[in-house]
């Protein structure tokens, strides 16, 4: 590789041409290259640049996927499957002590949001891989023990990083805002989601987070709803869903910039298992039916009691599958012990081609979550304890 | 212009004469600037010069005139399918010794494509690369003091200065 450029006179080529093909580079490379000179460094570490560069990625680039496992040893258990179909494990875990019972809550621009659920309440932190840069979140005290839901996302127009935190799980007694701008937590108004019950972490898109919910203690239809929170006015609205909670595990995603509920139907036919996809159209005034346009997706070629969907990635229904003799193919050599193997069933959603992918490695558990991640230079600071 | 004229010649930095077919030259903001400039007569022999050397300028034109059917009339995917091929082989021959002229000289001649495949190219063949690779190059100098090179191996324990 050497030989092929340095043994001609070469130009020398402007700094504008330079960033152009530094905001092609991966982060790797980028990290190594801050110390070929002063200029670069100064470059490279520019926030104008930093911004460049995730831009050219997230435009230019598709996202991997994150994968978490539950393991018996309740450690933290990444891996990615890039664009390619190849998956790689997720080195250098975040170095801040013991990693049990740390989950995944999101990920947006290069930033993984990640909960310690041993302590209480559970905190925060903020993780790049990539830059390997990691970041607590200041430690607040709860006189009563709580277990609640998260929220991770940007808000554009401040030009921050939020997380939101709920305490309680069946009845809200609390929401708390962290803003990395700022460094610090604060209470959120919640008057008007106090009475509802919070299903699983948000998701975010365009500076608004998502969660689903339900009115509580009813699992009849017309109580499920999604819970918006605008993080620039840290105003929480309430809208009824158009799915159920009958369905098998709901959840909510993003897919082409637009919320999308996806979910597993428990009505079985012929046709297999039935996934349920929904996507809230924007600017669609009128009746609420009509804010959604909604498909019936059937899994023509799996057991539909042992699949479960996770999120949107690449224009595909990513679908956990669990213990199926299917996923013993060429890269198992067998089930051993009872614990299931657990593996992705995932569906294009414009094309309908559908693969299954068995994790590798000695995975035997079950996947936990799954979110998009696109690898980034932003920085949260400094290692803080 | 007259509508009969289908190529112009064009002087290269280095003063030899190449030909360029209009459909081809349209690729290039400039060169489209000059075709409704300069004066194609036969009785006008003015010549117009690209500022680009001779070797960079024949793959200049090579990619123009493979490019240009599909970017005046549009193509279908399979179209599309066998031109990104084509870019890499394009790409691959010995190309890679005047990859930063080529750079240049999309810059200069306003042709996006050109301009991001040759960006790719080169982050393709340096993204492995090791820092005094990178600085050989380049032509660039180290200019850290031990103390700022201390400082960046505390940062990012692991990283090297050759």
């Amino acid at each position: 590789m050497n030989q092929m450029l340095s043994d001609v006179s070469l130009p020398f080529l402007p700094e504008e041409i330079v960033t152009d093909i530094f905001k092609r580079l991966p982060v790797k490379s980028l990290i190594r290259f801050q110390c070929v000179s002063k200029q670069w460094k100064n470059l490279i570490k520019a926030p104008s640049f930093v911004q460049e560069h995730l831009h050219h990625h997230t435009t230019h680039q598709n996202p991997s996927l994150l994968i978490e496992h539950f393991r018996r040893n309740n450690l933290l258990n990444l891996c990615l499957l890039d664009r390619e179909m190849q998956f790689r494990e997720l080195e250098n875990l975040p170095s801040i002590g013991s990693l049990m019972g740390v989950h995944v809550v999101g990920s947006c621009h290069g930033l993984i949001c990640l909960t310690d659920y041993s302590i209480n309440p559970p905190a925060p932190l903020l993780w790049n891989p990539a830059t390997r840069d990691v970041r607590r979140m200041p430690v607040t005290l709860a006189d009563f023990p709580v277990f609640g839901h998260f929220g991770f996302g940007f808000s554009p127009p401040k030009n921050d990083y939020k997380i939101v935190r709920f305490y309680g799980t069946n009845m809200i007694y609390k929401v708390e805002v962290y803003s990395l701008s700022t460094g610090s937590w604060k209470d959120l108004h919640f008057d008007n989601i106090k009475d509802l019950s919070i299903f699983g972490d948000g998701v975010t898109i365009k500076g608004v987070m998502f969660w689903y919910g339900s009115r509580r203690g009813a699992v009849i239809k017309g109580s499920d709803v999604i819970i918006s929170l605008d993080l620039a006015t840290e105003v929480f609205t309430v809208t009824p869903s158009p799915a159920s909670l009958s369905h098998v595990g709901v959840k909510l995603a993003v897919c082409e910039e637009k919320l999308v509920i996806i979910s597993r139907l428990q009505m079985v036919n012929s046709q297999g298992a039935c996934i349920y996809f929904g996507v809230m159209e924007e600017g669609v005034r009128g009746s609420f039916e009509g804010r959604w346009s909604l498909r019936r997706i059937y899994g023509y070629d799996c057991d539909p009691f042992q699949l479960y969907v996770g999120t949107i990635w690449m224009n595909r229904i990513v679908c956990f599958a669990y213990g199926m003799n299917r996923l013993i193919g060429e890269t198992e050599v067998k089930m051993e012990n009872a614990e299931p193997k657990c593996g992705l069933y995932i569906i294009n959603i414009s094309t309908n081609e559908r693969n299954w992918f068995a994790i590798p490695g000695p995975r035997h558990g079950y996947c936990a979550s799954v979110c998009n991640y696109v690898e980034s230079l932003v920085q949260i600071g400094d290692i803080q304890h | 212009m007259s509508s009969s004229v289908e190529a112009i010649t064009v002087l290269s930095s280095d003063g030899d004469e190449f030909k360029i077919t209009v459909s081809a030259a349209k690729l290039s903001k400039p060169l489209n600037w000059m075709l409704e400039d300069v004066c194609f007569s036969d009785d006008c022999d003015e010549v117009p010069t690209i500022e680009v050397n001779s070797k960079t300028l024949v793959k200049v034109i090579e990619y123009c005139e493979k490019h240009a059917p599909r970017a005046n009339s549009g193509a279908s995917d399979s179209d599309a399918e066998e031109l990104k091929k084509w870019d890499i082989e394009f790409m691959k021959m010995d190309v890679k010794d005047i990859l930063f002229h080529i750079l240049m000289a999309a810059n200069y001649l306003h042709m996006e494509g050109l301009y991001d495949l040759a960006c790719q190219t080169a982050a393709d063949l340096m993204k492995g690369m090791t820092v005094s690779q990178i600085r050989k190059i380049f032509h660039i100098k180290n200019d850290f003091s031990s103390e700022e090179q201390e400082q960046l191996r505390r940062q990012h324990p692991g990283c090297s200065f050759d």
